[in-house]
């Protein structure tokens, strides 16, 4: 059964998160699955949920508590046009794109559309708490999902993507969670011919060296999105977290309780995941301090 | 040229390369008033077609970056002249947990 707590701490959501993917993989495509209960969602707990109750075509009755936050936030299927959308809430709704069979400058524009659209709905409906992005800036938002977004662009070989946005006044934090359901990162090197043995391998080399599955010729720099992503949230400012998962593998980076290899045992995220909490800085932030 | 005021994938920069490449004219002007962002990505691929526009006897001028932009595009450029000092950090101190 599908079951969400209101855990406070990252790493039991993150095993919360795992055993419900675990529970949804064993369910047979085009079935009925069971919630048990919903007690408090984070777009990391939520939105991998609902790209693989899509892509199986789950179906599911719940009427229990956040039942209609459920609906609201348009679970599972999301939506793919943010034109004329009307929001009320501390959230951006999942957004799902649909990329198959999409040539390469039809996918970039897509992306930078998605890229400008989110940004401006973050700042002017979402994030009603002013100081929050005077402090943190529109340009850090727009950094952090630019270096996601160009990532899906260029490695992932994805037929979809997710994007999840909440913002919570009470605790002055935001979350967003992006995922593909692309190669991951190990397909993606291998594919590039690189040496990797494993999810863990490949997830351990690009954070350690920024191996990549492009080249680098003349002033092209590969491999340094995730480094400076990094950098951006899990400074003593910004006091964020950052995780990413691929494969059978994730790395969880908390300001607060520093650094974390996850491996997962007999369970395989087909593509690439990752999540970034924001907080409340207590000064203006620059980015640029950070991102050299 | 662009349908949006984010300019964030690197195939956004080829598209504009290709684009330059073409057009007859030998000094480019890139005007970035209607542009809120752009990616570090996509600086860093726009870097890398000056020189190649150069072979092609083409120079480009970048105009009108917004205060946020500006830097960028200077950190960008600063970075890829030293690429061999650029460090990453061991994640052999990270508590491993299997789940």
């Amino acid at each position: 059964m599908i079951l969400i707590c209101s855990h406070f701490s990252i790493i039991e959501r993150i095993k919360e998160l795992i055993g419900n993917l675990r529970y949804l993989e064993s369910t047979d495509s085009g079935s009925t699955i069971e919630i048990q209960a919903i007690e408090f969602t984070t777009p990391l707990t939520i939105t991998p949920v609902a790209s693989v109750i899509n892509k199986k075509e789950l179906t599911y009755n719940y009427n229990g508590e956040n039942a209609s936050y459920l609906q609201i936030i348009r679970f599972p299927e999301g939506i793919d046009k943010l034109d004329g959308l009307s929001l009320q809430g501390t959230y951006i709704p999942i957004i799902h794109l649909h990329l198959k069979n999409l040539d390469r400058n039809t996918l970039s524009t897509q992306l930078n559309m998605l890229h400008s659209k989110f940004l401006e709905l973050l700042r002017l409906k979402v994030i009603a708490d002013e100081s929050f992005i005077e402090l943190i800036t529109n340009n850090t938002f727009g950094f952090l999902l630019g270096e996601i977004m160009d990532n899906i662009e260029e490695h992932s070989d994805a037929e979809n993507i997710y994007l999840f946005a909440q913002y919570w006044p009470k605790n002055n934090s935001c979350e967003v969670c992006i995922l593909d359901d692309g190669v991951g990162l190990l397909g993606s090197l291998k594919k590039a011919g690189r040496d990797v043995s494993d999810s863990a391998d490949a997830l351990k080399k690009i954070l350690e060296k920024g191996l990549s599955s492009k080249t680098e010729y003349g002033d092209i720099m590969r491999g340094m999105g995730i480094k400076y992503t990094r950098a951006a949230i899990t400074n003593k400012e910004i006091n964020g977290e950052f995780f990413i998962m691929s494969g059978s593998a994730a790395f969880l980076h908390s300001a607060k309780s520093g650094e974390n290899f996850i491996n997962f045992k007999e369970y395989f995220w087909p593509g690439t995941l990752v999540m970034l909490r924001l907080n409340k800085p207590l000064a203006t932030f620059n980015l640029y301090n950070y991102v050299k | 040229m662009f349908s949006s005021n984010s300019l964030v994938t690197r195939q956004a920069a080829r598209d504009l390369f290709d684009f330059i490449s073409h057009l007859p004219e030998s000094d480019i002007t890139l005007d970035f008033a209607q542009s809120n962002f752009a990616s570090r990505s996509f600086f860093n691929e726009l870097i890398s077609f000056e020189s190649k526009l150069k072979l092609l006897s083409k120079k480009i001028t970048i105009i009108n970056l917004n205060e946020n932009l500006s830097p960028l595009l200077e950190i960008v450029r600063n970075s890829s002249k030293m690429l061999s000092s650029i460090s990453y950090t061991s994640v052999s101190n990270a508590i491993v947990i299997n789940i």
